[in-house]
């Protein structure tokens, strides 16, 4: 893309017909982020009025299944980090070693 | 439109200005430094004030005034209370410092312990592991200058990132880790006000409603409790933190630095105040979609956010919290990695009749070195911060169990300790690729304590840890 003003366009339909967001830049580059799962399309217009091709986003987050094992996991881990702590700091408070 | 909120020229002023107050505390308080232990260890006798301030400032990092609003862009509220929990690594150190001050009263480093605890084989893979996490995070500081200058000003990334690593090789090359730590205690006051003053500043330009509205309405995963990845990123975030305090010769120092009696207190209290921080900054990343704001990358979304909201002043501002925040962990981990290549690789395998003498001055070699090391790979831009810094979660978070149960128990052997990082690191990348960043910390952990477990079963071992106090030798 030519010229040093771009706006962006998001849209859940290849037509754009109701674009859900615009953005308004300069800059060369955008990190989207917090997108529910589905397929989005973004293009961008430049200066010249002249639209880019349409770039296909497909958002796919983890299964909750999968997300719960880890947190369960994580879970378990912290719960053994302490409880070794308090075993080990109240086995050697009055000892020497 | 996109339009920087500070002129090059003023950040170029900003920067000049601070790394001269900096570089010249450190000459002051370089003038005192006399012997290794000076140099190293403040001289053993660090009371609870500065003590709990630099604990706090050093764990106050880039990491928490740009990565946490990354967090929370890429993760929404789990990410910016899921980083708040990194606090907890502070926390449990309190008990293990006083554990560390009694049994090794006369260390230098983590390493020491490692190696007087399960021999030479584990004490290396441990160094291989401290580096790998000693390199991410110093690129990462050095990375998250030159976004701060570039996101705020427009100034070149190379030449933000070169000033700022510049100014903070200088003052702990000349002041060691007595200067790290007066210039923490500094740094501490200006972040605290600083953050402060911004939450003040932020609240009362944007409401609240209108941040919450937004974010609903245009990006909903942010703000939904069931966000998959977040859940995992929950407690990942919290293992690594611990992983990274258990085992880094950062937070080791400072135990064996501070005075008698004062470790437990000043981390715990450390711990206590850290929490707010991240949540803080984070926040600011919640006000991107209201202000309609492009991101060319995650990690710049707290400046550039402060930067649009505040205007001039609070980008001053800004850029003066985040340049303490990271000038304070920089500075802090050149200190601890050179004290680590001194002793555990100069001493340990190169020089082993080496006098304090030489060590000292071979120390500010090393500090030299790290830090033009440092620079050349945080030239280019590889990644981004959060990215790279939960790369090396893989590596830390399997020194958790060897380290725990090295201080404690008896029955942890050296090959035990040595397999289950080596194990522990292995399928923590393995997860980190295959999966995600806010895994590989989990995975890591998990399978150390599996290991380390059943292998002392196989090699069973009844330490004595009257071996451990003893003036430390190679």
């Amino acid at each position: 893309m030519s010229g040093d003003k771009f706006l962006l366009e998001e849209s859940t339909n290849t037509e754009f017909l109701n674009p859900e967001k615009t953005h308004i830049s300069n800059i060369y580059a955008s990190t989207l982020t917090g997108l529910d799962n589905g397929t989005y399309y973004y293009r961008i217009k430049n200066n010249n009025n002249e639209w880019s091709n349409t770039a296909k986003v497909v958002v796919q987050h983890h299964s909750l299944d999968k997300a719960f094992l880890f947190f369960t996991l994580g879970c378990c881990l912290f719960v053994l980090i302490i409880t070794t702590l308090i075993i080990g700091h109240t086995k050697t408070t009055n000892k020497t070693f | 439109m996109f339009s920087y909120s500070l002129t090059p020229q003023t950040a170029l002023i900003i920067l000049t200005l601070f790394s001269f107050v900096w570089i010249g505390f450190g000459l002051y308080l370089g003038k005192r430094n006399k012997t290794l232990s000076d140099s190293m260890v403040a001289g053993r006798n660090v009371g609870l004030a500065l003590a709990a301030a630099t604990a706090m400032a050093t764990w106050v990092t880039s990491n928490t005034t740009m990565t946490a609003p990354q967090l929370t862009y890429q993760l929404g509220v789990w990410g910016m209370l899921g980083y708040s929990l990194g606090a907890v690594g502070l926390l449990l150190f309190a008990p293990l410092s006083i554990r560390i001050k009694k049994l090794l009263p006369e260390a230098f480093t983590s390493g020491d312990f490692i190696r007087l605890r399960y021999g030479n084989f584990a004490w290396r893979i441990f160094l291989i592991i401290s580096f790998a996490y000693a390199f991410g995070w110093l690129i990462s500081l050095g990375m998250a200058g030159g976004i701060l200058v570039n996101a705020l000003s427009g100034l070149n990334y190379q030449i933000g990132m070169s000033i700022i690593l510049f100014t903070c090789v200088a003052y702990t090359l000349f002041g060691g880790l007595r200067a790290v730590i007066a210039t923490d205690f500094v740094q501490t006051i200006i972040i605290v006000f600083g953050v402060a003053i911004l939450a003040v500043l932020i609240m009362n330009k944007i409401g609240l409603h209108s941040i919450y509205s937004t974010v609903r309405e245009e990006r909903p995963m942010l703000l939904n409790l069931l966000f998959p990845a977040a859940i995992m990123f929950l407690f990942n975030n919290l293992i690594f933190g611990v992983g990274e305090i258990f085992h880094s010769n950062v937070w080791w120092s400072r135990a064996f630095a501070f005075s008698d009696g004062v470790g437990g207190k000043a981390y715990l209290l450390a711990g206590i105040f850290w929490i707010p921080i991240p949540i803080v900054a984070g926040f600011v990343a919640l006000s991107a979609p209201t202000l309609n704001l492009i991101v060319p990358s995650a990690d710049m979304i707290g400046p550039l956010v402060a930067g649009k909201v505040l205007g001039t002043l609070g980008s001053v501002v800004v850029f003066i919290v985040i340049f303490s925040a990271l000038a304070s962990s920089l500075d802090s981990l050149l200190a601890a990695t050179s004290d680590l290549i001194t002793q555990d690789v100069y001493r340990g395998h190169i020089n082993k009749q080496a006098t304090d003498e030489q060590c000292y001055s071979i120390n500010r070699y090393v500090i030299i070195l790290l830090g033009c090391l440092t620079w050349l790979l945080c030239l280019p831009k590889i990644t981004t911060l959060a990215s790279l810094l939960y790369f090396t979660g893989a590596f830390v978070a399997s020194t958790i169990w060897p380290i725990l149960f090295g201080l404690y128990f008896r029955w942890p052997s050296g090959q035990a300790a040595a397999l289950a990082m080596i194990c522990g690191t292995s399928l923590g990348l393995l997860a980190y690729f295959q999966i995600g960043f806010y895994v590989a910390a989990l995975v890591s952990c998990a399978t150390s304590l599996f290991v380390i477990f059943v292998w002392s079963k196989v090699t069973p071992e009844n330490f004595s840890f009257s071996n451990l106090d003893c003036k430390v030798s190679i």
